[in-house]
């Protein structure tokens, strides 16, 4: 190689090095002005995910309430329940996940993901639909609703995402049912409520529920 | 200056042991290929177009307009609407894989293989979520790079062939040292990033982001145990990740400390893959950090136990 060669090829090289040092450098420590001045150069290296972005549990700050389950649980409702017998949901889906993800748990945690990203609203990557709340629970719906893999028949889903958090300091643990949709098959049309802390529970228990 | 420009000419430029890009390309080859073999039930469920967040639930619930038909749209395999392509998607991931596993046609089977991981994660990213899956392009990029085929792979065994040789598998030669360098700055900005931000946020410096990665469902493991009452432990581990991660930002480049600084790394990534769910990362982040074991340590082990 001659000598201009190598010493073009050690400026790239050089070069790409000092990039990611800099991108490495966390945003909160980093000079503001370095920010201010290099905005762009920094958002085109997030762009290309030079910078692998924040540390993957960051953003649970301080708080004595770290999250513990989040539980994403789907319900069958069927489509014409016999005369006088009250709906009695079939459990489609549950939150169960194998400690062994390579055996089962690609397909349990995309649902998962889908469910937490879409009821945080943070289902970032259908652009137009950005952080729009229900997408994710949409896309759940209509899934149970329609897709082959999914041998029985039902005319609704019920959508329910179960959270409890666990104190850092006492262990004490807070449930709550964080929020329920219900998708309608036929109308894809979803209707949000907030049930009772517990009703979920019962909801699983019903007569008729499977696992 | 011109001292400097030595410094770096030789940091680049010296040829090395090409040891490292065998090891890491059969390493990243086995991921990618183990990985994606492991999806094969789910595969129409996760990929397809009836599947979750497939495409016929997009055109119901948006409309047919949804449809990215844009380049980058194909790119994605966003337009796919046969569950045929997506089993031949399948098939050519698993198939190329497996060839830059064993080094044949690696530099293409490289390419291939990334551009269709890419395709996949932008297809349904919610399934590669744990860890930092892209990752795994960038530094598979530096393999291509390297030509990490040249040595103890099927393209190396043919050319040899070719030439005569009566022993193709004999010899793993020396290589261009800069991919080499170039994964081995990328590992340690990666160490640095994480290691920064403990510093910064207050769950970490409290000690309790461990416990936070134990309880939680979406990355712990096992989240039926009752993990308050390993606070005490969760929390040493916590202190230990946080000195840890920054030490390996300067240890990774002192010789004499480099072995130990490797091994802590090791039982640091294959504790977080015994205890929490984070995909392919803590198999990538071990493989990576192979970059920096010295073939010859390994030789004077060997000399050492078995003799010369």
């Amino acid at each position: 190689m001659s000598p201009a060669r190598q010493r073009l090829g050690l400026l790239a090289l050089s070069s790409y090095v000092a990039l990611l040092a800099f991108a490495a450098w966390d945003g909160a420590v980093r000079p503001a002005f370095l920010d201010d001045a290099h905005a762009a150069v920094w958002n085109g290296l997030r762009a290309l995910r030079i910078q692998p972005g924040a540390a993957l549990f960051a953003g649970n700050g301080a708080n004595e309430y770290k999250q513990e389950h989040l539980c994403p649980i789907v319900l069958g409702h069927s489509t014409s329940p016999p005369p006088g017998v009250v709906d009695a949901p079939s459990l489609l889906w549950s939150c169960d996940r194998s400690p062994f993800p390579f055996a089962t748990d690609s397909f349990q945690h995309a649902m998962a993901r889908i469910f937490e990203s879409g009821h945080f609203g943070i289902l970032n990557d259908d652009s137009a639909r950005r952080r729009n709340a229900e997408v994710g629970y949409q896309l759940v719906g209509d899934y149970f609703c329609h897709s082959p893999q999914v041998t029985e028949e039902v005319a609704a889903v019920s959508l329910l995402l179960y959270r409890s958090d666990v104190s850092w300091r006492t262990g004490q643990r807070v449930a709550d049912v964080t929020w329920e949709y219900r998708w309608d098959c036929t109308t894809g049309t979803i209707t949000g409520e907030r049930p009772e802390p517990g009703a979920l529970i019962d909801a699983v228990r019903a007569p008729g529920a499977t696992q | 200056m011109p001292r400097l420009e030595h410094h770096l000419r030789r940091f680049f430029f010296d040829p090395a042991p090409a040891h490292w890009a065998v090891i890491i390309r059969v390493g990243f080859g086995l991921v990618l290929l183990c990985g994606t073999l492991a999806m094969l039930p789910w595969w129409q469920e996760l990929f397809g177009p009836e599947g979750l967040r497939g495409i016929e639930s997009r055109v119901r619930l948006y409309g047919e307009g949804s449809i990215d038909t844009s380049v980058t749209g194909w790119l994605r395999l966003d337009p796919v609407r046969s569950p045929a392509v997506m089993w031949a998607v399948f098939a050519a991931s698993t198939f190329t894989a497996a060839c830059f596993t064993v080094g044949f046609w690696t530099r293409t089977a490289g390419v291939l293989a990334v551009l269709l991981h890419i395709a996949l994660l932008a297809r349904h990213g919610q399934v590669f979520n744990g860890g930092w899956p892209f990752m795994l392009h960038q530094f598979m990029a530096y393999l291509v790079l390297a030509d990490c085929g040249r040595y103890a792979s099927v393209d190396a065994w043919l050319r040899l062939r070719k030439e005569g040789s009566t022993d193709p598998w004999s010899t793993v030669g020396m290589g261009s040292g800069w991919p080499r360098r170039l994964l081995m700055v990328h590992l340690t900005t990666l160490y640095a990033t994480a290691g920064l931000h403990r510093f910064t946020d207050a769950g970490w410096m409290e000690g309790s982001m461990v416990f936070v990665a134990m309880t939680y469902t979406m990355y712990g493991r096992f989240p039926d145990v009752t993990w308050f009452e390993w606070k005490p432990l969760l929390q040493a581990a916590n202190y230990i990740t946080v000195l840890l991660e920054p030490a390996a930002v300067v240890l990774l480049w002192v010789p004499r400390a480099r072995a130990v600084i490797i091994l802590l790394l090791l039982a640091l990534h294959g504790g977080l893959e015994l205890t929490s769910r984070t995909g392919w990362w803590q198999y990538v982040m071990s493989i990576t950090l192979l970059v920096f074991v010295e073939p010859r340590w390994l030789k004077q082990q060997w000399d050492r136990r078995v003799g010369t």
